[in-house]
């Protein structure tokens, strides 16, 4: 921080070579952006052990972060083979949804009769709570891994369809006729302009699915299951286990940023154009 | 060429335009018409410019020419022979006002798109020459994010030329870049062409019709229609310095002085 505000100083002052600093004030920024969502995470933490220390809330209430980390350690074996259940729920889940999503999504840019037919349909299989179809797909799909993975699917595909649809459909006209005018086939077309056009579009769906396949996953454990995290935590519910369910729910929350990082990642690996445009774009 | 329909008079003109008119219907259901008849012979290897405001259907010309759009009324020929089957024979080259590049694809993946598309992979090196002629040796490995827009529009020049079109379509290919970048293509686009293939050029800037022009045909708007046609006859090969001479700032005037100015929008 002293050296922020040195850095103020000198930009005050030496008004003739600002080069310099203006790029140190620069990283500076960027050191802090970084810093402070850490700092401010820390801060409710201290404040939540402190209230759950001075002892005014039950622990089945509010337990302290130090007791649910504790917790973590202890219970580890559990919470580790209910993560792995969940996990695998989630992965299979994202995967089918996203597949459904991106083969849903074609006839969709394409046709729009099947746009018109299809997209009502689509919108409604979302205003459905998931919650409330869940018993259903237990129902049909027993009480293993199947009834997870498709509440998971319903999740996911949603956001993919519409971003993927859009994506192939946004193509600038010219360049479509530049492709028409030597006779290109509308699969050429699709491989080598429409899919890696759509890429960008289809990864911010890919990231709204990823968070919505974890809660597809716990959606679905709630109604019927004998494991995962999902399990874990209506299980630790019932015994007013308070502790065992936030180090489950920490779990749940670890799980989900890190399967989010990875799809980001991802994105900027395989598409270090779209990146470069958008730091142009912000500049 | 043999093949020449028994009906259409015979001639040596490689886009043959007879009657051809163009009109949309409108959401009142009657119909706004784009283009009034229009006939037009444009000989093998002729510079033409299609001059004239917003509007005056020089677009939606240049576009029927080359089969994008198909004409409400009238006939197109090309080598005598109806437009699909020349787009079949790929006899055509676009370069539009946006380069269109695609962002994932460097320089040298974007000039050599069309020859991917149709499977030939072996005009790579040729296309790299293209680069070249289009002055833009060294950045084959560039993206598109990295060029201005001058250079992304040599791209586009080099990607549609990499065919080996018979017939270039220049929809206002310099209409997006600066006024000095604009010259400077110019300039660049007499040196790279230099008379060796038809072009037809859609442009509303009078002097760059007429320093590329073998011939000028001017539109006018509402409906679109013919109002000049000008045979620029300046030596070939054309040196920018024609600019300066007496006879380029006669042809100047001349188009100047077909162009309508539209009355509703000058009263207003």
């Amino acid at each position: 921080m002293g050296e922020r505000a040195d850095v103020h100083a000198a930009t005050a002052t030496a008004t003739v070579a600002p080069v310099r600093p203006e790029a140190e004030d620069h990283r500076v920024r960027r050191g802090l952006q970084r810093i402070l969502p850490v700092a401010f995470l820390l801060l409710i933490l201290v404040i939540w052990e402190a209230v759950a220390v001075a002892g005014s809330v039950p622990v089945y209430i509010l337990p302290a972060p130090t007791a649910i980390a504790q917790r973590l350690a202890e219970s580890w074996d559990i919470i580790w083979d209910a993560t792995l259940v969940t996990t695998s729920e989630v992965l299979i889940g994202f995967v089918i949804g996203v597949v459904l999503g991106i083969a849903l999504a074609i006839p969709i840019a394409y046709s729009t009769v099947v746009r018109s037919t299809l997209y009502p349909l689509i919108v409604a299989s979302q205003a459905v709570p998931k919650i409330a179809i869940a018993p259903l797909l237990v129902l049909w799909l027993g009480f293993d891994i199947w009834p997870k993975i498709a509440v998971t699917a319903l999740m996911v595909f949603f956001p993919v369809t519409v971003t993927a649809a859009e994506g192939f459909a946004s193509v600038d006209r010219n360049l479509l006729d530049l492709l028409r005018s030597v006779n290109a086939s509308a699969t050429q077309i699709f491989l080598r302009v429409r899919f890696p056009h759509a890429l960008p579009h289809i990864f911010s769906g890919l990231k709204v699915g990823i968070t919505l396949a974890v809660v597809g996953a716990v959606v679905g454990e709630w109604v019927g299951a004998d494991s995962g995290l999902g399990y874990l935590l209506t299980y630790a519910n019932t015994l007013l286990d308070s502790t065992l369910l936030f180090a489950s729910l920490f779990m749940l929350i670890v799980l989900g940023v890190v399967l989010f990082v990875l799809v980001d990642l991802a994105e900027r690996l395989l598409l270090p154009w779209h990146n470069a445009q958008e730091v142009a774009i912000g500049s | 060429m043999a093949t020449l329909d028994p009906g259409a008079p015979a001639t040596r003109a490689q886009i043959a335009a007879h009657d051809v008119a163009k009109s949309y219907p409108t959401a009142k259901g009657g119909r706004q018409e784009a283009l009034a008849s229009v006939d037009l012979e444009i000989p093998r290897g002729q510079f033409i410019s299609l001059l004239g405001p917003s509007g005056c259907g020089k677009t939606t010309l240049l576009k029927m020419i080359g089969g994008l759009i198909g004409p409400s009324g009238g006939t197109l020929a090309i080598d005598g022979q109806p437009v699909a089957s020349a787009v079949r024979q790929r006899k055509f080259g676009f370069v539009f006002q946006d380069a269109t590049l695609l962002p994932w694809r460097n320089v040298l993946d974007n000039a050599t798109l069309l020859l991917d598309v149709t499977g030939q992979g072996d005009g790579r090196e040729r296309v790299r020459d293209l680069l070249q002629m289009v002055g833009l040796r060294g950045f084959e490995h560039y993206y598109p994010s990295q060029l201005s827009g001058g250079m992304k529009q040599r791209v586009a020049l080099a990607r549609a030329l990499a065919l080996e079109p018979e017939i270039l379509l220049m929809d206002e290919p310099f209409a997006a870049l600066d006024a000095i970048t604009r010259d400077r293509m110019g300039e660049e686009l007499l040196k790279i062409l230099d008379g060796s293939r038809t072009v037809v050029f859609v442009t509303h800037s009078i002097r760059e019709a007429a320093l590329l022009s073998d011939r000028v045909v001017v539109m006018s708007a509402r409906p679109g229609r013919v109002v000049a046609d000008v045979l620029i006859d300046l030596p070939r090969p054309r040196d920018p310095s024609v600019r300066d001479s007496v006879a380029f700032g006669g042809y100047e005037r001349e188009l100047r002085s077909h162009i309508v100015v539209d009355h509703e929008v000058a009263d207003g």
